[in-house]
């Protein structure tokens, strides 16, 4: 009997720590909550990644900002309260569910990273979520104020106009400091050019007036120019034959000879990239290989983004702010002159056959025929490929001695389609936004002490402050704080940067913890999504960060272009409604364009079957969704 | 006296609630265990139906957002690819309700009449094996083995046909390979339910059946077919109720722009309508309700149907 009653006990008391368990997330709120300087924050993503730390905390300039006092009357760290942050990271690859989950429950916290809301900032605030956050940003982040009133065209991304034309902050952005280098971006074999290509007897001459004045000779490409008997604008070609060493340090220290139709040492047009592709063809054919082929491009037939369409007369082939106008430009002659170009080398054999079955990602196609060293110019990541990375998993045995790959900028055409859609600089291309990121504050703070935060908010948009966060902490800040963990102590560091001038007289940051390193993002804080992205592609400063001589020419050829014409940074700016109707018409754009595209390029379909079909779907109908916020915007 | 002989015809101690209670306490505990279940993740998330009917917007949660009526099934339907998306799945449907359904059954029959027990034992073993590959690793495989030069594609060029990447074909074959991944990876598994009820069947039929001068086919036709009808009609009976519903994963995963034609589905049609270029979950959820109710709809069909041809139904 007794047993009995002791099994029963002990079972009440297990099923009372279960419910016990099972409710310790309910209730009230804990105390650190309702401290006024206590800000619970979202963020998309953590740089530790359980590697370094669980806890956004842990980084080292988190603590450092937490260790501050922040002075509201004249701003930055001075006597005032400090901050104390509770970050929240959702699981990896459920980022927008817990986003959904957290705003449809109202149980979100007081700060939002906005990377992944379907809605803009300006709709969540008019649903409630978020604050109007005006009177705080014009009062205590005068850094901010300033350096939006200096980049009007950051003001129009971050900032709403009511009817009233009174301006509206619903958002704080990170905004760079300029334009990210690029990290994805054109590469080919350039060991092939060495070993296959033929010296062209000809090469534009860019001493002579012609190329002088037109920037390029009176007729190319140079068959057309011999077949024409006009060879003004070209001079012999001094090179022969073409050779290349590799020196110590093959990312840093390569040399070779080669020299482009084009006179250049990189490639500059279309026919350039025609003659790589005949010598590419000579090595694919050399190793016997099947499924090698010169150049693959999207699925689809295009990139919506620009690039390699860009090339022939500008534009897109979608949804393109030409001179301030929003147009379809999927219909265009420049777009047609793009479908023909790669027509033609569909059928020459240089466009691989298999384009439309790869459905990887632009910066990803056929990863493994790359790095295979089975492909001769390619789309990707700049670590994946570039310079000599590719030696250890090439299948040929001599390119495993000497494989190379050096970056390509994108062509300008000087082959197909008419006047108007020759020698025109590329004006689509992929490029990071200078709005890198934006916060939101909600209306849970409502009541916190948010002149305290918005100066530290504005404190980032300092120099000082977007070093800490950027760059992370120097040894003197480090020899200040006692950071636990304390990363740069465990990795032997002694601080993120330091500060020199630079031989063109501007201040140097150099980085000490290399690129490639994580540690490097665990101690900034970058992810707190405010503050200025310090890119260094500015007059005032540079950024020297720990990259290969092959890294940076590429960089240099990736932004030989200004992009000018991608509408898709105006689409973030519709309300809820428009959003909708432009998502809509995209998908139906898309999906034509990726069925019927490839037939056009394959030559199943004609080009005028293909628009006929797509003015079927009315695109245009939505450009002027655009326009408004473009007009606005002005 | 008559009073008290109404009374006891009227009022049985044995048959309230609470006798029942007392009685079968322990069944009603372990009832609600999948009770619960149901109620909290099968029948209160029914609630979300509503967003069909809403143009949804997460920040203003179900309660609040604003009523549109049917403009969502309106832009479902109104769709350029909706027609093909639609042919789309009532193919492949039929193929999986044919073809997928009928292969489990026979696999089963097979299994049943390999007489040592051991073989029959790995057989099983193998061919219910892949059931628990993941999709995108069934997918995958296919892939490889379909692509230009691939296993099968080579295999294939025996018989004369084109090596060629069978899944960039814009025709009906993605139906077919669509339908044979289904049951490569479902068969066995499908089949247990089949052997057990055959395993089921009184032994006591066979012997009489052996002494009666039965051959072999005969015993399987007259014996354990008979047997197991009313298993199969009640398992193709709910088959018809799911088989509208299925493929997403194996559509998806296997499916490119140039064959949209034949190898969009209404699943991945919705993806792409509701989450491609922003989050629409009312769409969706318009879908999803539009694909429940003809699924609902073939359920009670096939029932009949079944009641009328077999005598049996489920309900």
């Amino acid at each position: 009997m007794k047993k009995i009653t002791w099994k029963r006990m002990l079972s009440v008391a297990l099923a009372a720590t279960m419910v016990a368990g099972v409710f310790t997330g309910c209730g009230k709120s804990s105390s650190k909550s309702n401290d006024p300087d206590h800000f619970s924050m979202w963020i998309f993503q953590t740089d530790g990644a359980g590697k370094y730390y669980t806890d956004y905390n842990d980084s080292a300039a988190v603590q450092y900002i937490e260790a501050q006092t922040w002075d509201t009357e004249n701003g930055g760290i001075g006597d005032g309260e400090s901050l104390d942050f509770d970050f929240q990271v959702p699981v990896a690859g459920s980022e927008s569910d817990n986003f959904n989950t957290l705003l449809s429950t109202g149980d979100y916290p007081d700060l939002l990273d906005l990377t992944v809301s379907s809605e803009n900032a300006e709709a969540l605030a008019d649903d409630g979520i978020l604050m109007d956050i005006t009177e705080y940003v014009e009062k205590y982040m005068p850094n901010y104020v300033a350096y939006l009133e200096q980049n009007p065209e950051l003001k129009m991304l971050c900032t709403s106009t009511d009817d009233e034309g009174k301006t509206h902050y619903y958002q704080i952005c990170m905004l760079g400091d300029s334009v990210r280098d690029p990290w994805q971006g054109y590469m080919y074999r350039r060991d092939w050019i060495v070993k296959y290509a033929t010296p062209t007897d000809y090469v534009w001459d860019w001493d002579s007036d012609t190329v002088k004045k037109n920037g390029h000779p009176e007729v190319t490409p140079l068959s057309e120019a011999k077949k024409q008997n006009n060879l003004t604008g070209w001079k012999k070609n001094e090179v022969t034959s073409f050779s290349a060493s590799d020196g110590d340090d093959p990312d840093n220290t390569y040399e070779d000879n080669v020299i482009f139709p084009s006179g250049t040492s990189d490639p500059l047009t279309i026919s350039d990239w025609e003659w790589m592709f005949e010598a590419f063809d000579k090595a694919i054919a050399e190793r016997g290989w099947d499924d090698a082929y010169d150049i693959s491009i999207s699925y689809m037939g295009n990139s919506t983004l620009g690039d390699l369409v860009s090339s022939f007369g500008g534009g897109n082939g979608y949804y393109y702010i030409n001179d301030g106008t929003v147009e379809y430009d999927g219909t265009s002659e420049n777009f047609k002159t793009y479908t023909e170009c790669m027509q033609n080398w569909y059928d020459q054999g240089w466009l691989d056959k298999q384009f439309y079955t790869r459905t990887d990602i632009f910066y990803m196609i056929n990863t493994t025929g790359v790095s295979q060293g089975k492909v001769g110019l390619w789309s990707a990541y700049t670590g994946t490929a570039l310079g000599s990375v590719i030696r250890d998993t090439c299948m040929d045995e001599s390119d495993k001695e000497d494989a190379y790959a050096m970056a390509a900028p994108l062509p300008i055409n000087d082959t197909y389609g008419s006047d108007a859609q020759k020698f025109k600089d590329p004006d689509c291309m992929y490029h990071d936004s200078r709005k890198a990121a934006a916060l939101g504050v909600t209306n849970k703070c409502e009541d916190k002490d948010l002149a305290t935060l918005f100066t530290f908010f504005d404190w980032t948009y300092t120099m000082e402050g977007a070093l800490l966060t950027n760059l992370g902490l120097t040894e003197e800040q480090i020899s200040e704080t006692k950071l636990d963990p304390n990363l740069y102590e465990e990795y032997g560091y002694k601080g993120s940067y330091e500060l020199t001038t630079g031989d063109d007289g501007k201040p140097l940051y150099t980085q000490l913890i290399p690129l490639d390193d994580a540690v490097g993002g665990a101690v900034t804080a970058t992810r707190m999504c405010v503050g200025l992205q310090l890119n260094g592609n500015t007059d005032d400063y540079t950024i020297e960060q720990d990259e290969s001589a092959v890294l940076k020419h590429a960089y240099e050829l990736w932004t030989k272009y200004e992009d000018t014409g991608s509408a898709s940074d105006y689409a973030s700016l519709l309300n809820s409604d428009d959003s909708q109707t432009w998502s809509t018409m995209q998908t139906t754009v898309r999906d034509y364009m990726s069925q019927n595209l490839p037939q056009v390029i394959r030559g199943e379909k004609t080009w005028d079957e293909y628009v006929a079909g797509m003015e079927a779907n009315d695109p245009s109908s939505v450009c002027e969704l655009l326009q408004k916020q473009i007009d606005k915007a002005k | 006296m008559a009073k008290t002989k109404s009374k006891s015809a009227t009022y049985n101690p044995k048959n309230t609630w609470k006798y029942d209670l007392k009685k079968n306490g322990v069944l009603y505990l372990i009832f609600l265990i999948p009770f619960t279940f149901l109620l909290i993740f099968k029948y209160i998330p029914m609630v979300g139906i509503l967003m069909a009917f809403q143009d949804y917007k997460v920040a203003k949660g179900l309660f609040d957002s604003p009523w549109v009526g049917l403009d969502k099934f309106q832009e479902l339907f109104a769709g350029a690819q909706f027609g093909y998306a639609f042919r789309n799945t009532v193919y492949m449907a039929l193929l999986n309700l044919t073809l997928g359904f009928i292969i489990p059954v026979i696999l089963g029959l097979l299994i049943s009449q390999v007489r040592n027990k051991r073989r029959s034992r790995v057989v099983q073993t193998i061919t219910y094996m892949p059931y628990f590959v993941a999709p995108v690793v069934v997918c995958t495989l296919a892939k490889e083995f379909l692509k230009e030069g691939g296993a099968i594609t080579m295999f294939l060029t025996m018989f004369g046909l084109p090596n060629q990447n069978w899944l960039a074909v814009n025709s009906p074959v993605f139906w077919f390979i669509n339908c044979f991944l289904g049951i490569w990876q479902g068969a066995g598994y499908g089949a247990i339910v089949y052997i057990a009820a055959i395993n089921g069947i009184d032994q006591n039929l066979y012997e009489a059946a052996c002494i009666d001068g039965a051959s072999r086919w005969q015993r399987l036709w007259n014996i354990t077919i008979p047997s197991i009808v009313p298993l199969v009609v009640m398992m193709f009976t709910m088959q018809i109720g799911l088989v509208f519903m299925t493929g997403f994963d194996k559509v998806l995963l296997l499916y490119m722009p140039t064959t949209y034609e034949f190898s969009d589905c209404l699943s991945t049609y919705t993806y792409r309508m509701a989450f491609s270029s922003g989050n629409d979950f009312s769409l969706s959820t318009a879908s999803g309700l539009l694909q429940s109710i003809i699924g609902t709809l073939l359920l009670i069909f096939g029932n009949k149907m079944s009641e009328k041809a077999t005598k049996m139904s489920l309900f």
